[in-house]
């Protein structure tokens, strides 16, 4: 007997249950199966609405039915905070990751990490630093310490420890055109905000961005940790000379172990600001930024409906991303100030 | 139980677009070991077939009687035991029984007495073997096969059809002794029925080297280990060889699984150890996904029974072999470690075999060639002791340009042969 649900022929006369994909058998289940919304359907193979196992996969033909939440999720904590982290076009997974949260004492607090690909496990290793981050902040302010600047950089330590306790393989190398490459522990880019009515403290370490867009315009905050900054800052290199190097852009700190699995220390970067206008936060990864500009990020926000809440306004931004290539993960939080 | 063995898969799940191939390491972990008890309630049952042919007098039969004795003498008393002497006919001289005291001391008698000449017949021996197991309740069945010399049954198809009935009966640990046996005819029983082959260059060494199988063999808790593994429509399970002391193709062993999905694979008998599987999965016009796509190729779990009861061990990450087609060269161009580290190991062997072959029929260029990439492969792999056994053979020199020596030592040969399958274990990592 063939079964109704998965059309495999892996009956027994007896059977109540189809032994491939577990469906039930019985006469009345098999018209409903057979009526089954075609949508409810693998959309490979045409497997029934059971047909898939507890990872999310087709019990028959092995594509993947069910996406995993990391890679698209949401939060919002009201009208005008919000963040949106999405795998991109061309990724496998998600290796962004983003916290939001408000103290008990009032304040609010977003971290976006951005793990590096060629490295183990960034997943894992950009959610824990992002969590480690939020628990130090509450941690902090809890305690009654009212420096923000030095709130966030004690952020960034903790999440540093944090992320060297991430399961690595010693030693692993990943053959790349025959040579063997080594492959560090898990490594992250973080950015912090810590806003405090009118104060905007922001630390970071690392590519990942904030920018602020008012009626002037957008203005990116913080300042990359790139090779390309710091070459340029120390006056050895003109920029245009630096950018002769395919890796200017890369970054030169960022939380993660060595290679040995120990914790060199980071020194995170801080700034606070003092509003004097309603704007837009806007924290992001470079899955982000890599599409949009100050003046095209400027141009998206002017383009929004008057109101717009941080989540639909977080998710335009995305879409924008990922229409526009998605070559990278890409993740939005904005803060409506 | 259900923290007898533990496993996770290790691959590089990017593809290339329209890839079709997909390889994974299944490391497996076992944790039985006869001192926390044997989960399957396995005893022991050790079979001696020791070469009586006429090749074997003098001192080699001298030191094969004097390591019977000893082995004898050392088996535990709970487990049961036989000796045959293969001669032109197999010699049960000691049948099946339970290793005793007064069993023992009966055996050494007999033992004293037996006398050496006749053909060698391995088929016969074997058959032999087959019917004294069949006769013992334990169910770790482990044989001793000792010959110096090549099976002169005319052809290998009386082996290849008596192997056919002993499969999953027992395993062999055979031994060479001296440069006149042939490997390949000892690699024809261990593939069909598992365990290891290995030289004895002096005939002294023997009683040391049965002493430590017998370790072995006493170490050894579970039988009827299975790997598991079910597998999408539109996909087949190309190969799997076993990475343990010694690579060992399985690919022809799978059995019939529990649904049509799914297929089964004997792994022999298990003691406290580590043993890689590399799987390759193929994958149809149907089933080969578009870039962008991810599928679930193969899930691979393990089963034992434990007192007429099946229990079903699931790996980490439930055993997944995931494929990802990407057009990003530089993710489905990189090779997971331990494949490449397989792969290279597996190829060595097949060189070595290569070589020793052109060598014995003098076709010195083939052998050169064969070697000199065996050589590479060794270093490519770690794989120091193989290293030194070319070296044996061959002056290598700075640029790593091979020669074969003038005069090649016939037992330098064999040992190199013989030992081809041998696995340099990977570094221990931390994962």
């Amino acid at each position: 007997m063939q079964c109704p649900a998965c059309g495999v022929d892996a009956t027994t006369e007896n059977s109540q249950f189809c032994e491939e994909c577990g469906s039930a058998l019985s006469p009345v289940t098999a018209v409903a199966s057979n009526n089954v919304d075609p949508k409810l359907r693998c959309g490979k193979c045409g497997a029934g609405p059971n047909a898939v196992d507890g990872d999310g996969f087709c019990t028959q033909c092995g594509s993947r039915r069910l996406t995993p939440w990391r890679d698209h999720f949401e939060d919002a904590l009201s009208a005008k905070e919000a963040g949106v982290s999405d795998i991109g076009v061309k990724y496998h997974e998600n290796q962004d990751f983003f916290v939001l949260g408000r103290a008990e004492s009032g304040e609010l607090t977003a971290i976006v990490c951005d793990g590096v690909s060629r490295s183990q496990n960034s997943m894992e290793g950009s959610k824990v630093a992002c969590e480690t981050a939020l628990e130090s902040i509450y941690a902090d302010l809890k305690s009654g310490i009212d420096d923000p600047d030095a709130i966030l950089k004690q952020a960034m330590n903790r999440a540093q420890e944090a992320i060297c306790e991430v399961p690595f393989v010693k030693g692993l190398t990943e053959i790349v055109a025959g040579e063997p490459e080594p492959i560090p522990p898990a490594q992250a880019t973080a950015v912090g905000v810590l806003i405090k009515g009118h104060r905007i403290t922001i630390g970071w370490l690392g590519d990942s961005r904030a920018y602020w867009v008012d009626a002037d315009g957008a203005r990116q905050l913080t300042i990359d940790h790139s090779w390309l900054n710091e070459v340029v800052g120390s006056g050895e290199m003109t920029a245009d000379e630096a950018l002769k190097d395919k890796l200017a852009r890369g970054i030169v700190r960022s939380l993660g172990a060595d290679f040995d699995g120990g914790n060199p220390g980071v020194t995170p970067d801080a700034l606070t600001l003092n509003l004097t206008e309603p704007g837009i936060l806007l924290i992001v990864s470079d899955g982000f930024y890599v599409y949009a500009d100050e003046v095209r990020i400027a141009d998206l926000l002017k383009r929004q409906p008057k109101g717009v809440d941080a989540l639909t306004l977080a998710r335009r931004l995305v879409e924008y991303a990922r229409n526009a290539g998605g070559r990278d993960n890409i993740t939005v939080v904005a803060v409506i100030c | 139980m259900s923290n007898t063995f533990s496993g996770v898969v290790h691959q590089n799940k990017f593809l290339a677009s329209g890839a079709v191939d997909v390889n994974a390491i299944v490391s497996i972990k076992s944790l039985v070991a006869p001192s926390i008890g044997r989960p399957s309630g396995g005893k022991l049952v050790i079979g001696f077939v020791g070469d009586g042919s006429g090749s074997m007098s003098g001192e080699k039969w001298r030191n094969a009687r004097q390591a019977l004795v000893e082995s004898v003498g050392m088996l535990p008393e709970n487990s049961e035991f036989f000796v045959i002497i293969g001669r032109s006919d197999a010699d049960v001289i000691i049948p099946a029984q339970q290793a005793g005291r007064e069993n023992k001391d009966r055996a050494l008698g007999v033992l004293s007495r037996a006398k050496d000449g006749g053909g060698t017949k391995f088929a016969q021996w074997l058959a032999a073997a087959r019917g004294e197991f069949a006769k013992c309740k334990g169910d770790i069945r482990v044989l001793v096969f000792l010959t110096d010399g090549e099976n002169d049954e005319g052809s290998d198809a009386p082996l290849a059809a008596e192997l056919a009935k002993c499969a999953g009966l027992f395993e062999v640990e055979s031994r060479g002794v001296g440069d006149a046996y042939r490997p390949d005819q000892l690699r024809l029983i261990q593939h069909a029925l598992g365990g290891s082959v290995d030289i004895i260059r002096q005939p002294a060494d023997l009683a040391d080297d049965f002493a430590a199988i017998l370790d072995l063999a006493k170490s050894l808790a579970m039988s009827d280990v299975y790997l598991q593994i079910w597998t999408p429509l539109g996909a087949t399970i190309d190969m799997v060889k076993q990475f343990g002391a010694e690579i060992l193709d399985l690919t022809n062993k799978m059995q019939a699984g529990p649904n049509p999905r799914t297929r089964r694979v004997p792994t022999g008998y298990w003691g406290e150890e580590t043993r890689d599987f590399h799987i390759i999965i193929k994958l149809d016009d149907t089933a080969v996904g578009k870039v962008g796509d991810t599928k679930l190729c193969a899930r691979v779990g393990l089963v034992y029974s434990e007192g007429g009861q099946e229990v079903e061990v699931k790996l980490n990450e439930g055993g997944q072999v995931l494929a990802v087609w990407t057009d990003d060269e530089k993710q489905s161009a990189v090779i997971n470690p331990r494949v490449a580290n397989y792969t290279g190991q597996a190829e060595l062997a097949q060189r070595i075999q290569e070589g020793v072959k052109a060598l014995e029929a003098g076709d010195e260029e083939q052998a050169t060639r064969a070697l000199q990439r065996a050589n590479e492969l060794a270093e490519q792999t770690g794989h120091e002791a193989t290293r030194k056994l070319i070296r044996k053979l061959a002056d290598v020199d700075e640029k790593g340009t091979l020669r074969i020596k003038k005069n090649v030592d016939k037992m330098d040969v064999k040992e190199l042969d013989t030992r081809s399958t041998r696995t340099a274990r990977t570094r221990k990592e931390v994962s």
